[in-house]
């Protein structure tokens, strides 16, 4: 009748996996979708920095009692930020209907890219948990269908060169070494040594036709991103978007997605009729992330630096960067 | 009456409504969701057309031509509805964006000034958050409190209580009609004498019934009625708030802005009549005239045959509906319009509104904004399936067939 209640969906709402309460919860919040009056409670144990067991109760749609199922089996021994990176990849799932391995049978709410007004059903569970997590009470998925965390809203402001060595910190940690797995633009396995240094970052901060531009809270930098003005195709004006990097733990939220609008915004404003970027062009995952935002592969390249260590020093000899471009 | 229904001929009805030939899903369109908001003729279709085609011009501000036919076809589209409410006078017809504007019109400027700290505002449990909300924020300006009249388990207002509450502290009572979750509809004219035996006033949240069932204000005997176009066949963002010509002369305007005064001056400003005095601002024209053509259609078919029609529709759904097993029906009052909100053992709303959708049948899921009525049926959402004249039986066994695939899937 319809690919949103698969059999799997259907067994697992049916089968209410990990419902029922937990007896001695060290975290739980209530959730609610004001939009059908769903509530759920979800109940941790966790052990340590992990989730030991998943409980959940409450009364809710097939969607929201299957994808809360499925959250008990995949989030049992996981950490924080983990389960944060999970859920910006589910919340992409949804949206893309793009498949995702590491979700195991989540990926059968992919249907829900064609039930927009359903989203919020699969939503819901996720919401709840990481209001557990994070030691809120409640959570909702009103006004929220992101996912976003309302009570931490980000501001930009363009860097000054006070910022260079926690640009350079925040770079580093967003794609070089252990720190990096945790968020998926790593490039741990491809490069050693470093991204960039503060000399580099301080020489594009004070260029004048140029911009970095900082996501912060009151956590401090969660993202940023350089926009400079070159010369596109046909005496076009471009804008050129790059050392783009958004803390591993806050990747997923939408933080990256606010930051390339605003750059695009930024670029428009300047008359930049495309905007361009390199990508290391077997990052696959990356650039069907650019994909999605609207940016095309142009099939040219340009060589990876190597030698340079300033960049790196590259793991495997095939790395090149390719150039994408949006118009705007 | 029965004449009338047998005189009816829905396929020419249906010709009417472009949007009833077409597909959902690939399966042809049940659109069992007017209570939600209602399809609309060719001839309102036209009208909005014809209006930006041929006569576009602001209203009540042009000298020239375009100006002068485009405020006739405004103004024109308010003697429609003075009749169609059987207002004492034109000017008694406020144009407002829906019934939502409406009813904070008379919450801002008609109540809010009465109202001192332990006043009460009465309404009935089964209200639209419209008809509670408002009043909820002015009561919190000043320390007065908004309070629900009890329903029975069938959905039907239990009037002593109703009058019960009729104290004097009460300073506005607020009820709808009919009921947009249960179809009820109730004793309006009941309600009204006791309210003015008591010297309250009464507004009457008319959005559901204006499409089913004449409207008589006058014999009504309320003070204030509120009704939405939308649901009226025209086109969205319009609606009226009747009120008693006196009540309008004594309330300030709510909005300010163009149109609703008289002289301007840094000294002071002073104000048109009703019921420009309300209409701040560059309306909504073409939806008016839309709405003026909305009336005519529904004046053509004619409310007597629509109420036949309907009644027969929701005497064979309720049928239909209980036939089905496991299914709970909300609202079985014994004056009741054609909406139908039920839920099935084991199937929520929300899944059986997206499995419906997918056989082409559009019904609403939700709490339809009705969260203390929800509440008082312990239930967080109900699945609606609301009626109009251009619905047919086979529509009805479409629903209850693709209910039963549902159960199957589902229960």
């Amino acid at each position: 009748m319809n690919s949103l209640y698969s059999r799997l969906v259907l067994e697992y709402s049916r089968a209410r996996r990990h419902a029922g309460a937990l007896g001695a919860p060290t975290h739980s919040a209530d959730g609610a979708n004001p939009l059908c009056g769903d509530a759920i409670r979800v109940e941790l144990r966790c052990d340590g920095a992990h989730v030991a067991e998943f409980g959940f109760s409450g009364e809710s749609c097939a969607v929201a009692t299957a994808t809360a199922s499925m959250l008990g089996d995949l989030v049992g021994g996981r950490g924080r930020e983990e389960i944060e990176a999970l859920a910006g990849r589910f919340e992409r799932l949804v949206e893309t209907g793009g498949e995702d391995p590491g979700l195991g049978p989540l990926n059968a709410m992919r249907a829900l890219r064609d039930h927009p007004s359903r989203r919020k059903c699969a939503l819901l569970p996720w919401a709840t948990l990481r209001a557990a997590l994070a030691g809120r009470a409640s959570a909702t998925t009103e006004g929220n269908p992101r996912m976003t965390d309302v009570s931490a809203p980000f501001r930009f402001r363009p860097a000054t060169p006070g910022d260079v060595p926690a640009i350079v910190a925040l770079v580093e940690s967003a794609y070089r070494g252990d720190a990096s797995r945790q968020g998926w633009t790593t490039e741990a396995d491809m490069l050693d040594g470093q991204r960039t240094d503060p000399a580099g970052v301080a020489e594009i901060v004070a260029k004048s036709d140029g911009l970095v531009l900082l996501a912060e809270d009151d956590s401090g930098i969660l993202a940023c991103a350089q926009i400079e003005t070159v010369a596109g195709d046909g005496g076009a004006t471009a804008g050129y978007f790059g050392m783009f990097s958004v803390r591993p733990a806050q990747q997923g939220a939408g933080v990256g997605r606010a930051v390339l609008a605003e750059a695009e915004r930024i670029a428009r404003g300047r008359g930049c009729t495309e905007m361009q970027m390199t990508v290391i062009s077997i990052r696959d995952e990356l650039i069907a992330w650019y994909e999605r935002r609207g940016y095309r592969r142009t099939g040219r390249y340009k060589p990876f630096p190597y030698g340079d260590e300033r960049f790196g020093i590259p793991k495997r000899d095939d790395l090149r960067f390719e150039l994408l471009v949006k118009p705007l | 009456m029965t004449s009338a229904r047998d005189a009816f001929d829905v396929a020419r009805i249906r010709a009417d409504f472009p949007i009833l030939s077409r597909r959902v899903h690939g399966k042809p369109l049940v659109y069992l969701d007017s209570a939600n908001t209602s399809q609309k003729p060719q001839a309102v279709i036209d009208a909005v057309d014809r209006f930006y085609r041929e006569t576009n011009a602001n209203v009540a501000r042009a000298v020239h031509a375009l100006g002068e036919a485009a405020t006739s076809a405004y103004e024109s589209a308010r003697d429609k509805l003075a009749r169609f409410v059987n207002a004492t006078t034109r000017d008694e017809v406020v144009f407002t964006s829906g019934t939502t504007q409406a009813i904070n019109t008379v919450a801002y400027s008609y109540v809010l000034p009465r109202l001192s700290p332990g006043d009460e505002i009465l309404v009935t449990r089964m209200e639209h958050h419209a008809n509670i909300v408002p009043w909820q924020l002015v009561a919190a300006r000043t320390g007065a409190k908004v309070v629900p009249a009890p329903i029975t388990p069938s959905g039907e207002l239990i009037v002593e209580e109703f009058v019960a509450r009729l104290n004097p502290r009460v300073k506005i009572a607020g009820v709808t009609h009919v009921s947009n979750v249960l179809g009820t509809i109730n004793p309006i004219r009941e309600l009204a004498k006791a309210c003015r035996a008591r010297g309250i006033p009464l507004l009457v949240d008319g959005s559901q019934a204006a499409p089913h069932l004449r409207v008589d204000v006058q014999a009504l005997g309320c003070d204030f009625y509120a009704l939405t176009g939308h649901k009226l066949f025209g086109p969205t963002g319009t609606g009226i708030l009747w009120a008693r010509r006196e009540h309008l002369a004594a309330m300030p305007p709510f909005f300010g802005g163009g149109e609703m005064i008289r002289t301007v001056s840094f000294d002071g400003t002073t104000f048109a009549d009703a019921p420009h005095k309300f209409e701040a601002g560059t309306p909504n024209i073409a939806g008016f005239v839309g709405l003026g053509a909305a009336i005519d259609y529904v004046n053509e078919v004619g409310l007597d045959t629509i109420g036949a029609v309907e009644r027969d529709l929701l005497a064979y759904a309720t049928e239909a509906l209980k036939s089905v097993p496991g299914l709970r029906l909300f609202g079985e009052a014994k004056e009741k319009a054609a909406v139908l909100s039920f839920l099935i053992d084991g199937v929520h709303a929300h899944d059986l509104a997206t499995l419906l959708d997918q056989e082409g049948i559009a019904v609403r899921s939700g709490h339809h904004c009705a969260h203390p009525l929800m509440q008082f049926f312990g239930v967080p959402a109900t699945a609606r399936a609301s009626l109009a004249f251009y619905n047919t039986r086979d529509e009805v066994d479409a629903l209850v067939a693709a209910i039963a695939k549902v159960r199957k899937l589902l229960a």
